[in-house]
């Protein structure tokens, strides 16, 4: 062999280890370092060890009571989610009625939505400013708002309820088409009816399916940040807001770290759970619309109707709420006045620039995380895929980021990229890359299983012809998985649109993305902020409503997971 | 042409190939024959690159292959289940590999016409791969195969994935087509009628090993091994107890041999029925009668335990063939053939 086949050989053979080194250098660097570091400041700030932080924190009954509010909080939207969701998956598995596959479809919509829009959107509608208060003070001639659920507990867990529905809904009705309906059926014709089917049949056999819904909508609502800091005020504060306020208002790193120490352990747990969960029960948001018979008699129609009209109401109403009190006056008439006034910088505003800066800004970042994530998802994807095989670990290490929730990453970046050996503190670099991590294990759950799925041999056929790996990627297996790809790059792109608790500790002051526009607008008094806030939530529901159509459509049979 | 030596291939745990030797001369057609799992298509994939062997050599033109990846060898493939690619239509498939090697569109293009007429699918330019029906796909996965006009053409299963008819006809088909191009090809398949049609010599594998290399009559006439006669399906193997100065020692009596076999084969025409009285005729019972058309297939047995199926010209009224009857049976010993463990 000569010596330039040689380097030829060398070079390729870089190529191909190169290929996940590179999204493991990626993470070791963005997502290891700020932890290790996070656990440095908590554990040995002054480089011995030192747990006075976690001491404080242990000892002190004010974190203990956030640490059980973050968990009874959890655990009552996590009930309060699957009450609503068993009996909605129930009428959408089991009968045929006008408008199911489209409600189906709706139900999943809110999963894909910014905190802030959430926020924003139950602010829209039940806030003192909303438009049921509006009507009913102008009705009633009040001068108060009558209806006050801000800084509540309750309009948090409505929010939680509306964000997570869908989740929990998909889990269990997806469960249910594939396996149990045939069982019931079997029960049915052994005699089993009424309370008795429930009781002894269905609810036994969905019990993976909603332990499962449970973990995972636990997670999220354990996690809540966006939610919990524009609804709750500053009367509530789970361990997400309790370690963003150590950091933001009160500068004591140590306890910051020592939070984020206790939220990350919660977190592996749960992630944990549910990973074995789904691997057990062979679990899967496949959504090909099940069979089901058309409703036979009133009681049933009653039953479809009333479950359609109270879900329909609760996921559509604050959406609607927010686009029309976008458009309308606290006096009721329409207006244009919120969205002109997109682009003017105000004065004595808390955003230097004018809102409509703040779209560029987040679209711009947002195609850069998107092409980031999607090229370091393949890069990973196609090491985890290879048929010599990855170690086995490695696809774990690409899902952690997972497991380590948007405001202990912002807070990792906060304490580990702002001081030598790596200065990224103003790098406009730094949203990007944080919106890659939050978005890379979502992206490789939709690109793994399609590079797995690709038909036997294909790859070694083209090998076979004369495409050396690099034409086979490009000629075979990137145009097969394509779809796959489509729906990951429309995901990453809203999930970046729309990631707020990250964002929040490395966006620079001067240049707010979207989200973080919103919140602070939210945070001001006056009509003119109010109203600017819900105009720019306005737009980014609608860029993620695009978002969420166009992921629908390019997989009718959605096998996305969470 | 192609060389194989001392090949071997083991994955952790296990050896799936042990010292392979073989040649193959140009323009020959080889078949390997062997039941599933023997690996049969793991020296395929050896051999295209696909895998790396554990030691041993491949020499394609008198050249090694070792560290020369699958995409530099032009060696054809055609996989069992075809591999078609699903998002390209007939023409793109089957070009794929004259795009890759880098031949000019013109010259794609008339090859192109050329091999649409030679697996006679002229008209299915444009239509999706997966919209053709089994033998379709199987004529373009052909087609595809030989359009880079590979050294070697290795053929795995080629028709495994088709029903009987349909098999028939194409495999008169594809020996018309690789006789035309004089090809040198390695024809793989589980089916021995299948392999003594197309090949010029056959190689039997089985567990890792070739147990026989040679034509079709030769095999059949000499199979070596008590395996290779089971797989040709010879029923009749007589089990030899023990081999005492030339002389194997068996259930149906002793036999003169050469060697230490451990069975002997007993070839269809060394059976035939005979009157019970002549010299060394062994007396059997009828113990089951088939129909089958042309003949009955009788299933004989012996006091020693031992069954024999022979058949007999189903005449009308044979009486005498029903089970329960017994009849004499002579064994032509020119015909018994000696067999390996």
């Amino acid at each position: 062999m000569d010596r330039d086949g040689s380097a030829l050989k060398w070079l390729m053979r870089v190529g191909r280890h190169g290929l996940w080194f590179v999204p493991l250098a990626f993470l070791a660097i963005f997502f290891a370092y700020p932890l290790v570091s996070i656990l440095g400041v908590g554990f040995a700030p002054e480089g011995k060890l030192d747990l006075t932080g976690l001491i404080e924190i242990a000892s002190s009954s004010y974190y203990l009571q956030t640490l059980g509010f973050t968990l009874g909080q959890a655990v009552i939207s996590t009930l309060l989610t699957l009450l609503l969701a068993v009996p909605g998956a129930f009428v959408f598995t089991h009968y045929r009625f006008p408008g199911r596959s489209i409600f189906a479809a709706l139900a999943a919509l809110p999963f894909v939505l910014p905190t802030v829009v959430v926020a924003a959107a139950f602010l829209a509608l039940i806030g003192p400013r909303g438009l049921v208060n509006q009507a009913l003070m102008s009705t009633l001639d009040l001068t108060q708002p009558p209806i006050q659920l801000e800084r509540t507990l309750t309009i948090i867990l409505l929010a939680h309820v509306f964000y997570n529905y869908g989740v929990a809904f998909r889990l269990i009705s997806a469960f249910w088409a594939n396996r149990s309906l045939r069982i019931e059926e079997a029960a049915r014709i052994l005699g089993a009816r009424g309370w008795r089917l429930w009781w002894h049949v269905r609810l036994p056999i969905l019990r993976p399916a909603l332990i499962a819904a449970a973990t995972l909508v636990f997670i999220y609502t354990f996690t809540s940040f966006g939610v919990i800091v524009i609804l709750g005020g500053p009367r509530f504060a789970t361990l997400e807001v309790e370690i963003y306020r150590q950091v933001a208002n009160i500068f004591d790193l140590p306890v910051a770290s020592a939070l984020s120490v206790v939220q990350i352990a919660f977190m592996f747990v749960a992630i944990g759970l549910y990973n074995r969960l789904e691997k057990r029960a062979g679990l899967a948001l496949a959504q090909g619309a099940p069979p089901g018979r058309p409703p036979r008699n009133p009681g049933e129609w009653l039953m479809i109707a009333a479950n359609q009209t109270i879900v329909a109401l609760f996921l559509i109403a604050p959406l609607l709420a927010l686009v029309a009190r976008s458009f309308t006056t606290p006096q009721g008439a329409l207006t244009l006045n919120y969205y002109a006034g997109l682009g003017e910088n105000l004065r004595g505003s808390v955003l230097s620039v004018p809102p409509l800066q703040a779209v560029g800004t987040s679209i711009a970042i947002a195609l850069v995380a998107t092409a980031l994530t999607v090229i370091l998802g393949l890069m990973a994807a196609r090491a985890l895929t290879r048929r010599s095989g990855a170690p086995a670990w490695l696809e774990t290490v690409f899902m952690l980021p997972l497991a380590t929730s948007a405001v202990v990453l912002g807070f990792g970046f906060n304490v580990a990229l702002d001081a030598p050996p790596l200065n990224l503190r103003t790098s406009v670099a730094l949203l990007p890359i944080a919106h890659t991590l939050v978005a890379l294990p979502f992206v490789l759950r939709s690109i793994v299983p399609a590079l797995r799925s690709l038909p036997a041999h294909v790859e070694e056929a083209a090998q076979v012809l004369g495409a050396n790996p690099i034409m086979t990627f490009w000629r075979i297996q990137l145009p097969l998985i394509s779809r796959a790809l489509a729906v990951a790059s429309v995901f990453a792109f809203t999930m970046s649109m729309g990631e707020f608790g990250a964002s929040l500790f490395v966006a620079r002051p001067n240049n707010p993305t979207l989200p973080i526009a919103i919140f602070r607008l939210l945070g001001q008094p006056g009509e003119a902020n109010y109203g600017r806030a819900l105009a720019l939530s306005s737009i980014l529901l609608f860029v993620c409503a695009v978002g969420f159509a166009l992921i629908e459509r390019t997989q009718p049979t959605s096998d996305r997971t969470y | 042409m192609l060389s194989i030596r001392s090949l071997a291939f083991a994955i952790p745990g296990r050896t799936i190939l042990h010292d392979i030797d073989l040649e193959i001369a140009r323009g020959e057609i080889v078949a390997l024959i062997g039941p599933s799992g023997s690996g049969k298509s793991t020296l395929l994939r050896l051999i295209a690159g696909l895998e790396r062997p554990s030691s041993g050599d491949i020499l394609l033109d008198g050249e090694s292959l070792a560290g020369v990846p699958p995409h530099a060898r032009n060696i054809g493939l055609m996989f069992q289940d075809y591999a078609l690619f699903p998002h390209l239509n007939v023409t793109q498939n089957i070009l794929f590999g004259l795009k890759m090697h880098g031949l000019p569109r013109a010259d794609r293009h008339k090859r192109l016409d050329e091999l649409l007429a030679l697996v006679n699918l002229r008209g299915f330019e444009r239509r999706r791969v997966t919209h053709l029906s089994g033998g379709e796909q199987q004529r373009v996965a052909l087609a595809r195969s030989l359009a880079p006009q590979p050294r070697l053409l290795m053929l795995d299963e080629p028709l495994g994935a088709l029903d009987a008819a349909l098999r028939q006809r194409l495999l008169g088909d594809l020996k018309a087509i690789l006789r035309s191009l004089q090809l040198t090809t390695l024809y793989v398949t589980h089916d021995q009628a299948e392999a003594f049609d197309i090949a010029d010599r056959i190689a039997v594998i089985n567990a890792g090993r070739i147990e026989q290399i040679g034509t079709p009559e030769a095999i059949y006439r000499h199979p070596r091994t008590v395996f290779i006669a089971r797989f040709l399906g010879f029923t009749n193997i007589l089990p030899v107890e023990r081999v005492d100065h030339g002389l194997a020692i068996t259930p149906l009596g002793d036999y003169a041999v050469e060697g230490k076999p451990t069975a002997l084969l007993l070839t269809p025409g060394s059976l035939s029925l005979a009157d019970q009285s002549a010299d060394r005729v062994l007396e059997v019972r009828v113990a089951d009668r088939v129909f089958t058309g042309e003949s009955y297939r009788l299933r004989l047995q012996h006091a020693s335990g031992m069954t024999l199926e022979v058949s007999a010209p189903a005449q009308n009224g044979r009486q005498e063939l029903t089970p329960g009857t017994t009849l004499g049976l002579k064994i032509d010993e020119q015909q018994i053939v000696a067999l390996e463990g």
